[in-house]
């Protein structure tokens, strides 16, 4: 369990690019004719056609307007791009929240306090007083921080020292736990709510199969969507767990100071979680997939290099996309990722001489895709074992996309699940949305900053702020609103 | 039986506003951010509202008044929230521009989004808790009060989305054009449907409800023509067209491509009808196949009537054989 609450403190790496290196040649005489096309487009009120992309096509004729036309749908087609990342985590994050809200509306079992607390919470605010319980909270939830600076810190030294496999043995572990007792226990709970009989072979195997394919989903190969569904639901899991296990104002407090060190973790020189991020991109290397929410192909095998560019350089390989063999718009490949950026800021203070991106030679590129073909297709590619030394993969698909880690996923669900607990829908919907912004929010920043960011501070700032304002000030007021039918 | 309610309700309420999420804006994901944002402005202005409420409470006035009051204020709360969203798109959409120097995204189409994340917010607020209940295990009317309490309150829910979406057009092209009429005209209507519902405690739900689909359908003509739609256009709306659709490649230019040459064909078969190249094709086609199937059909008959002529042969000298 302990596995997963490590990485509670969120991690993001990726970016939005918020701006593009445009071809000087388009420059001139192109700022008439977009504006026309925009008229033209407006004088035809036909909404359910915004999206296609082939409306600008019947508009722009053929002939020299195309370049400008081009352009201007490339910006177009950038900015959503750019949104398509935000959506892409607003997906599953709602998901995960679904998963949590509707099990806790569902099932009694997991919004019910029986006096049985996580090891780490020894307060129980069982005191009538109010200040004795805010004591106990406060209490607990320095314990709990406490160990989760511990292990997170007995992760970075692990990651740092290179001891792969006694961090893979963790992960597996608490995802083994995960993923087989949690889940007989949902399974269970659930089984009881709605009142359906199942004898234990089918039980047994269900969850066998579940919890087998899950652990080679995770942490081997398989699809890209069932990883993703997996990880969800070990996140849901996770926040049930902690809905359930934790004492009432314990779990508020818990909210608040996780923000905070998620903050100092991430921004500060020596954070721990800065450390893993820099020492993952230094070594070129995935961090573990089993604490990573990635929003597009984690071990999608474009190519591989071979061992001496991958390892002579220490960091200073740049995996730039290939110039045209994946059919991507130009612009796409402009952007630059994070990772990307911030190497080459740590190599522009360091004065080295860096290769420009699209340098690389036509000889390397098709290395890679002749590697990419033949020999590495094979499934010991795609094990995501950061061997140092080993071939890597180049990072493409990967690259563009925006990665949360799933302790973000683990504490909004906790925040919107806890909100739900106590029945009031208005709530619920209220900590959902501010969420979202918050994380909307940071992903612009991601997208201005272009560096890994904690994505909990702003989302739980919201979320407890609406929270708190929701069921003191809103629910009455809406209530009162509702008894007499007034809408306003 | 409860549950059937829920759903009816819940799909009256929330019908529309599914189908503006899912036709117009799902596909779309700076409206979808858009619609977020919106709501979010909304949540802000609940949260000031209820602090009046609040407010107003602590003086001690009767209870109509308070709510009366309150009403009031919340509906200008909510009009103020939504200059500030607009005030904040327009800023967004500035920044888009000056950032691509070009009008990335339709403004009339963010105005819309922004109504809709407005209406879905005030919408889900006013009934969520109400639907919540109506799931069971008690249902409202059977005692006491009305059994019209659920519908009423599903189909000004409704009403309000709708409403919303209304007022948000209709605002910003005001605000964009300085058009104080228009700007009076949303919050009157708006404080004019809010302050009828506080009818709906005597019981009389089609004195409520009647006069608020009015409003919406007036509301509803004036968005339409702030959003620029002509009598022409919707005409046009409802005859025939020709869309194409290509997503084959992944290169936008390639889509084009592929896009405007099946446009051509269609627009060729749309007109020549009969005589379009690819009817022309498709006959021509058909009857060289024709021909060819003709052919081999008559060279299998020659085929078989050679065998058969074969086999007779062989069989009347085997015959010949047999007798010699």
């Amino acid at each position: 369990m302990s596995g997963l609450i490590d990485e509670s403190a969120g991690l993001m790496d990726g970016h939005i690019h918020e701006s593009r290196a445009r071809g000087d040649d388009f420059d001139e005489g192109r700022d008439v004719n977009p504006d026309r096309r925009q008229k033209e487009r407006r004088s035809r009120p036909r909404p359910e056609h915004a999206e296609n992309i082939n409306d600008g096509d019947i508009n722009s004729g053929p002939g020299p307007a195309g370049d400008q036309s081009a352009e201007w749908l490339n910006d177009q087609e950038e900015l959503r791009y750019g949104a398509q990342h935000v959506i892409k985590l607003f997906v599953p994050v709602s998901l995960c929240m679904l998963v949590v809200v509707s099990t806790i509306s569902s099932i009694g079992f997991y919004s019910k306090k029986d006096g049985i607390y996580l090891v780490y919470t020894p307060f129980h605010e069982t005191s009538p007083q109010t200040s004795t319980k805010v004591w106990n909270a406060l209490a607990n939830a320095g314990i709990l921080m406490v160990v989760i600076i511990i292990m997170t810190i007995g992760l970075i030294l692990l990651y740092k020292y290179r001891c792969y496999m006694v961090i893979h043995g963790w992960l597996i572990l608490s995802s083994f736990i995960l993923l087989f007792i949690f889940s007989y226990l949902y399974l269970e709970e659930c089984l009881r709510a709605y009142n359906i009989a199942l004898d234990h072979i089918t039980a047994v195997l269900i969850l066998w199969n579940f919890g087998v394919m899950g652990m080679i989903c995770i942490h081997w190969v398989g699809p890209l969507r069932l990883q993703q569904a997996y990880l969800i639901f070990v996140a849901a899991l996770m926040a049930l767990v902690f809905i359930k296990y934790l004492p009432e104002w314990t779990t508020w407090v818990v909210l608040g100071v996780i923000s905070i060190w998620d903050l100092v973790a991430v921004l500060t020189p020596n954070g721990p979680l800065r450390i893993l991020v820099e020492t993952a991109q230094e070594r070129n290397e995935n961090i573990f997939p089993a604490l990573i929410y990635s929003s597009t192909v984690v071990y999608s095998i474009i190519g591989t290099v071979n061992n001496e560019s991958a390892g002579s350089s220490s960091g200073v390989q740049m995996d730039s996309p290939g110039d045209t063999e994946s059919g991507f718009v130009p612009s796409w490949r402009e952007e630059a990722s994070e990772r990307e950026s911030a190497r080459r800021r740590a190599m522009d203070e360091e004065e080295v001489q860096i290769r420009p991106r699209n340098s690389r030679s036509h000889n390397d590129v098709a290395n890679e895709l002749g590697l990419g073909d033949g020999e590495h297709q094979g499934d010991d590619q795609q094990r995501r074992q950061p061997a140092g030394r080993s071939p890597f993969r180049i990072r493409e698909d990967e690259e563009r996309g925006v990665k949360l880690g799933l302790g973000d996923f683990i504490f909004y669900s906790v925040l919107v699940g806890k909100a739900s607990s106590y029945g009031d829908w208005n709530t619920t919907f209220a900590c959902f949305v501010a969420i979202l912004i918050g994380l909307c929010l940071t992903l612009l920043l991601l997208a201005v900053l272009k560096k890994a960011l904690p994505a909990l501070p702003i989302s739980i700032t919201f979320g407890l702020i609406f929270y708190f304002a929701s069921t003191l000030l809103v629910a009455p007021f809406s209530d009162s609103l509702a008894v007499n039918q007034v809408f306003i | 039986m409860t549950l059937c309610e829920f759903f009816g309700c819940a799909f009256i309420g929330f019908g529309p506003a599914i189908a503006m999420l899912t036709l117009t804006i799902a596909q779309d994901p700076v409206l979808v951010i858009i619609v977020f944002g919106s709501g979010f402005f909304w949540l802000l202005s609940s949260l000031v509202s209820s602090g009046l409420w609040l407010l107003i409470g602590l003086t001690s006035m009767a209870h109509t008044i308070h709510l009366v009051l309150s009403v009031t204020l919340s509906v200008l709360c909510q009009e103020g929230f939504r200059y500030l969203l607009y005030l904040t798109m327009k800023m967004f959409n500035n920044g888009l521009n000056n950032m691509f120097d070009s009008n990335v995204v339709n403004w009339k189409m963010m105005s819309y989004a922004a109504g809709v994340g407005f209406g879905v917010m005030s919408g889900v607020f006013s009934v969520v808790n109400v639907l919540a209940d109506a799931v069971g295990p008690a249902t409202v009317g059977l005692k006491t009060g009305s059994d019209k309490f659920l519908l009423a309150s599903a189909s000004l829910a409704f009403c309000f989305v709708l409403l919303h979406v209304f007022w948000s057009v209709i605002f910003f092209h005001a605000v964009d054009t300085a058009n104080f009429a228009k700007i009076s005209w949303v919050i009157v209507t708006h404080l004019l449907a809010s302050t009828l519902t506080l009818l709906n405690t005597s019981g009389h739900y089609s004195a409520v409800v009647i006069p608020n689909y009015v409003i919406v359908l007036l509301t509803a003509g004036i968005a339409f023509r702030a959003a620029g739609g002509t009598l022409n256009s919707l005409k046009s709306s409802f005859s025939p067209r020709i869309v194409v659709r290509c997503h084959e490649s992944r290169s936008l230019e390639q889509n084009r491509k592929i896009a405007r040459e099946r446009l051509l064909t269609l627009l060729d078969n749309h007109i020549n009808g009969e005589d379009s190249v690819e009817a022309q094709i498709k006959r021509e086609t058909k009857r060289v196949s024709d021909i060819i199937s003709e052919m081999k059909r008559e060279r299998r008959e020659k085929i078989r009537k050679l065998k058969e002529s074969v086999a007779n042969a062989k069989k009347t000298s085997n015959d010949s054989q047999e007798n010699s």
